[in-house]
């Protein structure tokens, strides 16, 4: 036998990441099939001769490179299909953005104005407040944007997106160190994405790749990457949980494979050190729907219960497993004559997210007008409680690249720039006027909306850049102008 | 009786249900419609690609281990046009695929159902497979409409099997081993569904949470929820024939001395079958994806020979192609051998899985002439040959 030696190279975004990789022998024979990191070198033994090695990523793509292998050994390197920007390396990996050569044949800078927002909510004590977008760094070459931001380990996420012709929705943020969120404006070909492709990313590599192989179904590809993950999970295992996403998935790859043995008391532990995430929750019971006997039930009664309190499951598998796991329940509870509301009510609310979800994404999507009122019809235009909401970054140019949100006063080569917004709003008897984010600049009020869109467009035009909102007298937005140098 | 295979098989045997619904009773254009028809009407894929599907089984399909024991095949082709009008060609190809065969109403299907199940479940080394094509509505779960969907306005999915209810039901109640449900239908959904608070669909059996028999039980879907799923009026649907290429040999994988497909990668020929051809149809809004559980080892077909391979070749940089002479020379037989002279854009060309000698000859002398070992391998190769 001899060693041989095999990398792959994507881009320096991708590190860490598990691909299925295999080696083929001249008679085609797949004779090796191991777990390959990228930028982790693996060593396979196999006897001297020709073979074909190949990679399967995440997106369902294969690089493949043949090579010979002597008595003293060999070695290669897989190189995967550029992604049209650096920024976008690992969307590229992962499918959720074309690779360089499609994405460029279909590329179209955004040339309509731009109206679209986004803001963050968190979960705290049972309830979603709002909060300031965190500090980031944002990339766009005028179809995509990019935004890098710090995660969060300890509560739930979400992130809300909307637009003048964007369908308001929601994905709940992947508890990780840093998530990526993807906005491709204006991707109306698709009539699912209803005027906006949004994806997000975690940091961690391992899990997505895993998450994504068990998305598009490559099983044989996701066996070898969720082995590996696990294997290289082992606190989790034990006990000791430093990554909630890693954990999770981990333990929904498990349950994809009825592994439950494997699982052992691990899932308990994981429950109870998360109490705020639901899909611990969710995982757990759904090990104890597996065994036998009425104290399993009961408590899987209590897991689905405590992860419908503790809000949205993150990934879109936990959200369906939960919404399964009640109605097995609720059915049973009416089999034996004895109806459980408790479950009833949970169900009912966890069918609201079911009903508005966005199913082919690996991150739990819905559409809504709020956290807490999720609908599939949802809504588009800006809401009247913009306070906490970031428009789409925008720059001076169609390429940008900088912090997010940009300071007022703050010049950066090809930073996103600071639009003062103004706003024409109903109060009870009158219109009144008002800039976002500036305490200094009270409201001024107007007997006439016509009177007050007037005062507004005079003043933001004489801030621009700037936009001015244009709402209706039930709330909804009627309008969205902006103002260039 | 919709039994068209009958093996009489003694050992371990793979049983098939396939249906496919084209003609609904109650929709737009059928016999009586009703009011409530979801915007759905007549179809013509589904009947074609059901027989397509049988036609596979019968006369390709292999696997020594659960060879073809019984095809129970079901098919409603769309209804007629009005009196006067000649039935278009895709309608009168689905009513000739459709000779006979019975027709998938719920009373048929249920039958043959429970006489799928009982052979299924009487070997613990059985393959059952399942496929449905036809409309389907999406609630949490996807209910697979039936030729009498709708009769009973007040209870709308009376006639419509519940998908993932039967995927639970069987694997609770199943012994065999591998379990392969196929839903070629549309996951969109019906605003007047939304409005729904629990319907529910058929399953033909109840499902138990702490009893799973199958090694392997996915779930195989021609679309992602809220899409459609699409179909030339008179072919079978383009899910389906991803899905025959795929089990051709699209997804295949040589283990041992044979090729074969297997649960663990016939997904993955799907996808890359799917991308092609909704290239080549210009579609963006059809992506198959799967679910269920897996083991993902088990072998579900046998092939004869060498699967072909869809290769594609680039030339960097990509203009030396206008200049190029290219051919693909089979080793293992040089009479089998492809070229193309002098055309801009990438070479797509199928050759059988296996070695060959590519070479890129520039007769103008522009570029250097190059050579390449090829080895096509499913579901897709790409080549790129760097010229100087």
């Amino acid at each position: 036998m001899s060693e041989l030696r095999v990398g792959i190279r994507v881009t320096s975004a991708t590190k860490g990441a598990i691909t299925s990789a295999e080696v083929i022998d001249e008679g085609m024979e797949v004779v090796r099939v191991f777990p390959l990191t990228v930028g982790q070198p693996a060593a396979v033994q196999v006897e001297p001769g020709k073979y074909l090695v190949r990679a399967i990523l995440p997106s369902g793509r294969v690089v493949a490179q043949e090579t010979t292998v002597d008595e003293t050994g060999g070695e290669l390197e897989l190189v995967a299909r550029d992604s049209a920007h650096e920024w976008l390396g690992w969307q590229t990996f992962a499918a959720d953005v074309a690779p360089a050569a499609e994405y460029w044949d279909e590329f179209r800078r955004i040339r309509r104005r731009l109206t679209f927002w986004h803001r963050v909510w968190q979960r705290s004590r049972g309830r979603w407040t709002l909060r300031r977008w965190p500090d980031s760094r944002v990339d766009s070459d005028g179809q995509t944007w990019n935004y890098g931001l710090r995660g969060s380990l300890k509560a739930l996420r979400l992130l809300q997106v909307g637009g003048m012709e964007a369908a308001w929705r929601f994905v709940v943020l992947p508890p990780a160190k840093r998530v990526s969120v993807v906005i491709e404006p204006f991707a109306d070909e698709l009539a699912s994405d209803r005027g906006v492709g949004l994806s997000v990313e975690s940091d961690d590599r391992a899990s997505e790749a895993v998450l994504r192989y068990l998305g598009g179904g490559s099983w044989g590809a996701a066996s070898v990457a969720g082995d590996e993950l696990l294997k290289r999970a082992k606190k989790m295992l034990r006990g000791e949980l430093e990554n909630p996403m890693g954990a999770a998935v981990g333990g929904y790859y498990l349950l994809r494979r009825r592994a439950f043995e494997r699982m052992g008391p691990w899932p308990r532990n994981f429950a109870e050190r998360t109490d705020w995430l639901p899909d611990s929750a969710v995982i757990h019971a759904w090990q104890l729907l597996s065994r036998k006997g009425p104290k399993a039930i009961e408590l899987a009664r209590t897991r689905l219960l405590q992860a419908a309190e503790r809000g949205i499951p993150f990934l879109t598998q936990g959200l369906r497993l939960l919404s399964e796991g009640l109605r097995l329940l609720v059915d049973g509870a009416h089999k034996t004559g004895s109806p459980d509301d408790e479950l009833e009510l949970a169900l009912t609310s966890v069918r609201r997210y079911s009903d508005a979800a966005v199913w082919s994404q690996p991150f739990t999507t819905f559409y809504g007008i709020d956290p807490e009122t999720p609908t599939v019809a949802s809504r588009t235009g800006v809401p009247l409680d913009w306070e906490i909401l970031e428009f789409l970054a925008e720059g001076e140019g169609p390429e940008l690249h900088g912090s997010f949100p940009p300071r007022r006063g703050a010049v950066a080569e090809q930073g996103p720039i600071v639009r003062a917004t103004f706003r024409v709003t109903p109060s009870p008897d009158r219109w009144q006027v008002e800039v976002k984010g500036d305490p200094a600049a009270k409201p001024k009020y107007y007997e006439t909306k016509e009177a007050a869109i007037g005062a507004a467009r005079e003043r933001a035009r004489q801030r621009a850049p700037s936009r001015l909102i244009i709402y209706k007298r039930d709330g909804s937005t009627q309008d969205l102008h902006t103002y260039d140098r | 009786m919709t039994a068209i295979h009958e093996a009489g098989q003694r050992g371990p045997a793979t049983h098939a249900l396939v249906i496919g619904v084209g003609g609904y009773k109650h929709l737009a254009g059928g016999e009586e419609p009703g009011e409530q028809n979801l915007g759905l009407g007549q179809l013509t894929s589904p009947a074609l690609s059901a027989r397509a599907i049988a036609d596979w089984l019968l006369h390709e399909f292999d696997n020594t281990k659960a060879p073809l024991g019984t095809v129970e095949l079901l098919i409603s082709p769309p209804y007629k046009p009005k009196r006067g009008r000649r039935a278009p060609r895709g309608v009168q190809r689905a009513r000739r695929a459709a000779r006979g065969v019975e027709r998938a109403t719920m009373a048929n299907v249920s039958a043959a159902f429970r006489r799928w199940f009982d052979r299924c479940r009487a070997r613990k080394g059985n393959v059952a497979l399942f496929f449905f094509c036809g409309h389907g509505v999406r609630k949490t779960n996807l209910f697979l409409l039936l030729e009498d969907f709708g009769e009973d306005p007040n209870q709308l999915f009376r006639n419509a099997i519940d998908f993932e209810g039967v995927h639970r039901g069987l694997a609770s109640r199943c012994r065999a081993r591998v379990q392969c449900l196929f839903a070629d239908a549309c996951r969109q959904v019906a605003p007047e569904v939304l409005e729904l608070i629990d319907p529910r669909g058929e399953s033909f059996l109840d499902g138990r949470h702490d009893v799973f028999f199958p090694e392997d039980a996915p779930l195989f879907y021609s679309t992602m929820p809220t899409q459609s799923a699409y179909g030339l009026s008179d072919e079978p649907t383009l899910y389906t024939q991803a899905l025959l290429w795929a089990l051709r040999g699209g997804a295949g994988r040589k283990l041992g001395d044979s090729w074969v497909v297997t649960t663990g990668y016939l997904q993955d020929g799907i996808r890359a079958a799917m991308d092609r051809i909704s290239r080549q149809q210009r579609i963006k809004d059809q992506s198959p994806m799967s679910g269920g559980q897996w083991s993902g080892g088990s072998v579900i077909n046998v092939l004869r020979r060498e699967p072909l391979v869809p290769v594609k070749v680039s030339l960097k940089p990509p203009q030396a192609a206008g200049h190029a002479e290219l051919s693909l020379v089979s080793i293992a037989d040089p009479r089998c051998r492809f070229d193309r002279r002098r055309r801009r854009g990438d070479w797509e060309v199928e050759l059988r899985a296996g070695d060959y000698d590519g070479r890129a000859h520039f007769p103008g002398g522009k570029y250097r002439d190059g050579q390449w070992r090829v080895k096509p391998y499913p579901p897709v190769t790409e080549e790129l040959w760097q010229v100087i």
